[in-house]
């Protein structure tokens, strides 16, 4: 019965793999305030900006950023961080993130895709450390280096639709500054030139997300005795890492690709499933009749 | 197995610590713009992301939160 749940679990994932865009694009509808009710007071675990004039929820990251401006402790953020963070890991990144979505369309584009070295993912310590907490909380919100006077996702969400729904409105229009102008144009050059580069290199909620891969109660099972070693799940991963080797690596956003081992391999998995053999691997002893005979 | 259990547990364990917290701290004495006003209201973190999302939230020199009057949003 256990192992029966085990391959629906994974079957799951696997149906629905070919329409992830889609599942992206469904999020998104809930992340853009389909009912016109904002809920700012709790953060969704998402990087949406939620200066953006559709936004639903609240960005956990500017919350943090802001709130160690403040000297103040976001206890439920934070505790909201980790419980996704335990319970599913990076998958949001994957599957739910609107700005995840917006380059995973622009890797759409045929052009030329560059890989990134691996090291550069240890970045994004670098922007959690820096400009999300010890930036602002020793030079508050005026700095420039503080997250959202330099986040492309707030430029991209917020800055430039509010722009626009001024030009609209017919008043006057506040332009971002020229370094957010800068940042926005270098991010959406990059986005068709590299999969995935902010998620990569400096999203700060995907590495707290992705720290906890190794610990979340969803994982990816890789399984030793099915690999053949044909090196597929290293082709289907866009991200440059060796799930053979890491499944649940500190740059995975769990998009779930490897899964398409053809020998079942990297299978999606819980904690709530044991470990069991597989019931076709079970050697009977000699003589006996197999089951259903 | 039993590790990634362990550890999902002990992280689930502490994000109810940190949201139990919230309850028990009960938010923070936040004071209007005006500096001749001392009447603060008492603000759960729900308020305070609402202000904060808002651009509204600050501290003033001498370590008060303060709400602003007008936004000031740094996007």
């Amino acid at each position: 019965m256990a192992m029966a749940e085990k391959t629906r679990f994974a079957g799951f994932f696997a149906r629905l793999q070919p329409y992830r865009l889609w599942v992206q694009t469904a999020f998104l509808m809930v992340w853009l305030d389909p009912l016109g009710i904002r809920y700012h007071g709790i953060c969704a675990p998402v990087f949406h900006c939620y200066a953006c004039p559709l936004a639903t929820f609240g960005c956990p990251i500017g919350v943090l950023a802001n709130f160690s401006a403040l000297h103040l402790i976001p206890f439920i953020t934070i505790g909201l961080l980790i419980v996704v963070g335990a319970l599913v890991g990076s998958l949001f990144c994957g599957w739910a993130c609107p700005f995840g979505l917006l380059q995973d369309l622009g890797a759409r584009f045929p052009t030329k895709k560059f890989e990134l070295p691996r090291w550069t993912g240890h970045f994004r310590f670098v922007v959690l450390g820096a400009l999300v907490l010890a930036i602002p909380y020793f030079f508050g919100e005026e700095h420039p280096l503080f997250i959202c006077r330099v986040c492309p996702a707030g430029g991209i969400e917020a800055a430039l639709p509010n722009v626009v729904s001024q030009a609209i409105a017919g008043q006057q229009i506040v332009w971002p500054s020229v370094l957010k102008l800068t940042i926005i144009a270098v991010f959406l050059v990059s986005i068709l030139f590299i999969r995935r580069p902010w998620c990569r290199v400096l999203c700060p909620l995907g590495v707290i997300f992705s720290s906890m891969n190794r610990a979340s109660a969803f994982f990816l099972r890789f399984d030793r005795e099915k690999c053949t070693s044909c090196g597929r799940c290293t082709k289907l991963c866009q991200y440059n890492i060796e799930p053979e080797k890491s499944p649940n690596d500190l740059r995975c956003i769990r998009c779930l690709e490897c899964t398409g081992c053809k020998l079942g391999a990297l299978t999606p998995d819980t904690i709530l499933h044991g470990r069991r053999k597989p019931a076709a691997e079970t050697v009977l002893p000699a003589g006996e009749p197999t089951p259903g005979a | 197995m039993r590790t990634r259990a362990s550890v999902c547990l002990i992280l689930l364990l502490v994000s109810a610590l940190l949201l139990a917290s919230e309850l028990l701290f009960n938010g923070q004495q936040v004071y209007p713009d005006d500096p001749n006003n001392v009447t603060a209201s008492n603000v759960s973190e729900f308020g305070q992301n609402r202000a904060v999302a808002a651009g509204r939230l600050s501290r003033d020199p001498s370590g008060l939160l303060r709400i602003r009057a007008s936004a000031a949003c740094p996007t």
